[in-house]
């Protein structure tokens, strides 16, 4: 396990890191908008950046302490690092370049042969393309044998296909390995194809870690939410609590909301939906969680159309994005203008602080 | 005479390149990866012989090296050797001349190998000096060539500062451009343009065949 104590890291500029993460094995998506310290956080794993304080281990040997005033040098912490551009030397072949971090009578085939770059040995770096310099990347890193691996950004300079296709050489890699990896990325959809687990990074701070998949489908705080891309955040208050829900009052409704997430009566939070869990109504009977909104705008796109929703209440207005396929908003004849029914559903619903 | 002339100006180059080529490019090396007290300075003493004419380089290699020079003086009572007026000194001359300009190529390389490959290599488990020696070197390698090779070029046609500090003794000193002049002034018009062309040449092999290994051996 990889444990980041205390960890800090101030620049000139005045932005200031500061972490405490445990990384386990399995794959942990370090997650977060471009600048938010997610790459610096690598760095002071790997030793290329020297931090303030903290302390960085993994297992037992210890990277990093400031109090003792150790730091191991990065080529003796045995930690793989995979950059966003594909760093391959280029005057060395591709065989070259996997046995640089081996002593190089070692065997090699295995890992050649698991990332089907045996017809690429001999090559240059510049003779092979984008994707194939990133699986290289890949196995070189393997081939040194670390005992953590790092990766930055590593799919951002891939083309769609390709991308798929080495995220899907990482999953294999997570499958054969009990090291711990931990993925920087911006992009939701890499976080959720990849992640066991989930830091999410703002300011130089976690804001929150969890399992995965929990944490995409109810993230605890509002500022998560929003990272995770969750469109819809409405400010409501927490009435009462149910065995396993929550009902909260929002524009003078009442929303029911099966969650457990901790909140008292009379507390102030967010209620959370993202686009695709808000329906369209079209039954005469009143649904439960129903809202009523005019449809503000539609965005059109290949999979699904975004209808922008306004709403007036006595409490204010608010707005609100459902997702709804061409199909349907053919079928029921919605354009801009229209007023709508929806409802938000209680079991994909959240709160949020 | 043309023989002993041609000897020497190859043997004084050739030493001239190896140090300037060692000392520029530490020094070029430095100045582009490194932040430290006194680079301005540093930065300064290596371009200086760019700027000042070739004799006052000698001049302050004489106060510097000549047998009662600041530091001369002390090799001088330590070994018995002085750089003045020895084909040395035309070594440390030429080399001299040519450091701006090895420094600038060597400064130049490096700074174009971007750091990424070298991190890349530190987290492969690579020390500093296998990274130096199998990454940053073979990387920065045209550069560096290309700067060894006008080093040679501004050595074996150093005139002043050889001059100043080595003297012209045939046979001893006196290397070609030396041997050109006193040719030309002694009104030897036959072996100055002898010894004129014979310099062009061999300037132009040496030229020519290092951008040639440079070329087949260079990816």
């Amino acid at each position: 396990m990889l444990k980041i104590h205390q960890l800090t890291k101030q620049f000139a500029s005045g932005f200031v890191i500061s972490l405490d993460i445990e990384v386990e094995s399995g794959i942990t998506v370090l997650f977060g908008r471009s600048g938010c310290g997610k790459t610096t956080t690598l760095g002071m794993i790997s030793g290329l950046i020297d931090p303030d304080r903290g302390r960085i281990a993994l297992d037992d040997s210890v990277f990093f302490d400031a109090g003792a005033g150790l730091s191991l040098p990065s080529y003796e912490r045995e930690v793989g690092y995979i950059f966003q551009q594909p760093s391959l030397f280029p005057h060395l072949t591709v065989d070259a370049n996997i046995r640089y971090g081996t002593d190089h009578q070692s065997d090699i085939s295995d890992l050649v042969a698991r990332f089907e770059i045996d017809s690429l040995l001999s090559r240059y770096p510049r003779e092979i393309s984008g994707g194939q310099q990133q699986r290289v990347s890949l196995a070189r890193s393997l081939a040194s044998n670390p005992r953590a691996l790092l990766m930055d950004e590593p799919f951002s300079a891939l083309d769609a296909g390709v991308r798929t296709q080495f995220q899907s050489d990482l999953l294999r890699v997570k499958e054969q390995t009990e090291m711990p990896i931990l993925v920087v990325t911006h992009s939701i959809s890499e976080a959720f194809a990849l992640a066991d687990r989930l830091i999410v990074m703002d300011e130089g701070h976690v804001v929150e870690s969890y399992d995965a998949l929990e944490l995409f489908a109810r993230p605890r705080k509002r500022v998560t939410a929003e990272l995770l891309g969750v469109q819809n955040l409405m400010p409501c208050r927490v009435k009462s609590r149910l065995d396993g829900a929550i009902i909260v009052e929002f524009q003078g409704l009442d929303f029911v909301v099966d969650d457990d997430a901790r909140c008292e009566p009379g507390d102030s939070a967010w209620l959370g939906i993202r686009a695709v869990d808000v329906r369209l109504v079209v039954t005469d009977s009143r649904r439960e969680n129903e809202l009523v909104a005019t449809v503000h705008r539609i965005i059109r796109s290949v999979v699904t159309n975004q209808i922008h929703l306004n709403g007036h209440s006595p409490d204010g207005d608010f707005s609100l994005v459902m997702d709804l396929d061409e199909h349907h908003c053919k079928q029921h004849h919605i354009k801009q203008g229209d007023t709508v029914r929806v409802a938000l559903k209680r079991n994909k619903a959240f709160i949020c602080q | 005479m043309i023989w002993d002339a041609l000897q020497l100006s190859l043997l004084v180059s050739i030493l001239a390149t190896v140090w300037v080529g060692i000392v520029g490019t530490a020094s070029g090396l430095l100045l582009a990866r490194k932040r430290f007290p006194g680079r301005a300075f540093l930065d300064l003493l290596v371009t200086l012989p760019l700027i000042l004419p070739p004799t006052v380089t000698g001049y302050y290699l004489i106060l510097l090296l000549g047998r009662k020079g600041l530091l001369g003086a002390f090799i001088y009572d330590w070994t018995g050797f002085s750089f003045v007026f020895a084909w040395q000194g035309a070594a440390l001359a030429g080399g001299v001349v040519a450091l701006p300009i090895m420094v600038r190529a060597a400064r130049a390389a490096f700074l174009d190998v971007p750091v990424a490959f070298e991190h890349a290599s530190y987290v492969l488990g690579r020390n500093r000096i296998t990274t130096f020696m199998k990454v940053t070197l073979p990387l920065a390698r045209n550069g560096l060539v290309s700067g060894l090779i006008l080093s040679f070029a501004r050595a074996i046609g150093e005139f002043g500062a050889t001059l100043m500090i080595a003297g012209n003794i045939p046979g001893r000193t006196q290397t070609m451009p030396l041997a050109i002049y006193e040719a030309f002034a002694t009104g030897e018009d036959a072996l100055a343009q002898s010894l004129a062309v014979i310099l062009t040449v061999i300037s132009g092999i040496v030229i020519l065949t290092t951008e040639w290994l440079l070329r087949s051996k260079g990816r």
